[in-house]
């Protein structure tokens, strides 16, 4: 594996926010010009699956495609607060991201690679852009409205656990949302734009196969897909698209705070780049 | 397959640590004890995706995730 170093800078994402990049640039670049952004998870997701994801983007770097993992306004290191974004905010950053991925390393094309809502971030910037030369989707959030609401579930979980009989409902917190503007989750303030912007979403990430190689690894401990992520399967390889799918039998990484990594989804991804990177 | 050991297949996928099928008895206790709150979410997730039916909010109590019993009996009634 070749050496590569990083580098930590800002950039400007939506709105002129400073968005917080790591570089990860390789020593020996593969040939064709083509860079990585990797696009984090929501909220707890995106903290618990930090460690295991900053690997992956060094693997990626080993085999010679620079890097850029940044962190969304309103998360991580990057100005803004949630209270401020929507999903159309994270998809400027995004383009963004792509063109500080060109500036930063001279990369002419900026492949994707997208961990639960990340990924479908990234699904739904392929469909706009025709030259995202690959997507690399782990668990991807292939349907936004259903994906926040059972964020919201997670209140309930909260009272669950605290053996609390608060009768909170998902219904009460939309409504509670509607008359107030923002709700409390977990400890995160989902703003009703916030909120709003993941209903307007819905399922479109999955209304478009994408037109370039897509790995699709879906990571659960159970031995098959989720339905859902199964059908999207079944959906691509109808469509004709160039598909590699895989079901890694392993924990959730991004929901476990006891699990640094996910070797088998590393090694997996790593192994496919490495293929399509000798295409040129 | 049995339901129950269905739903202990389901509960045993979605939590992490040392917990061994042997342990899953109908009197083991979950919320205080395996589940915090995200493994909650998870587990009413993974039992919907497995089984084909969604929660209703007004389901999902802590006496119904008390012990392994008590969520069988939940997910039993929504197969009726």
């Amino acid at each position: 594996m070749g050496m590569a170093t990083e580098r930590i800078f800002f950039f400007s994402g939506s709105l002129g926010r400073r968005l917080l990049g790591v570089l990860y640039r390789p020593d020996s670049p593969v040939p064709g010009g083509t860079g990585i952004v990797y696009c984090h998870p929501f909220t707890e997701e995106h903290n618990m699956s930090h460690t295991a994801m900053v690997k992956v983007c060094r693997a990626l770097s080993g085999i010679g495609y620079p890097v850029l993992r940044f962190d969304m306004s309103g998360c991580g290191d990057s100005e803004g607060e949630l209270t401020e974004v929507e999903i159309p905010s994270w998809m400027e950053d995004l383009d963004a991201a792509v063109e500080a991925l060109r500036a930063e390393t001279g990369a002419r094309h900026a492949a994707l690679l997208g961990l639960r809502l990340g990924g479908g971030l990234a699904l739904l910037r392929a469909q706009e852009d025709p030259a995202v030369p690959f997507l690399v989707l782990w668990e991807p959030v292939l349907d936004f409205a259903l994906y926040i609401r059972q964020f919201m579930r997670r209140a309930i979980a909260s009272e669950i656990v605290g053996s609390a009989g608060g009768g909170t409902t998902v219904a009460g917190l939309e409504k509670d949302l509607a008359d107030r503007g923002e709700v409390n989750v977990i400890g995160y303030p989902i703003t009703r734009a916030l909120f709003d912007s993941f209903l307007a979403v819905s399922r479109r990430p999955v209304q478009q196969s994408p037109r370039c190689p897509v790995l699709v690894l879906s990571i659960s401990q159970g031995d098959r897909p989720s339905f859902a992520l199964g059908a999207y399967r079944d959906m691509l390889e109808g469509a004709g698209a160039e598909v590699s799918f895989d079901h890694i039998q392993a924990e959730p990484f991004w929901d476990r705070y006891w699990r640094w990594e996910c070797p088998e989804a590393a090694t997996r991804t790593v192994r496919w780049a490495a293929d399509i990177g000798r295409r040129g | 397959m049995k339901l129950l050991d269905e739903i202990i297949d389901v509960i045993l996928s979605t939590t992490g640590g040392d917990i061994k099928r042997d342990m899953l008895i109908e009197d083991f206790k979950l919320v205080g004890n395996i589940l915090d709150s995200m493994a909650v979410t998870n587990l009413i997730l993974a039992l919907e995706d497995r089984f084909g039916f969604m929660f209703s909010d007004d389901e999902l109590s802590a006496e119904a995730f008390e012990t392994v019993g008590t969520l069988a009996e939940l997910v039993r009634s929504k197969l009726q």
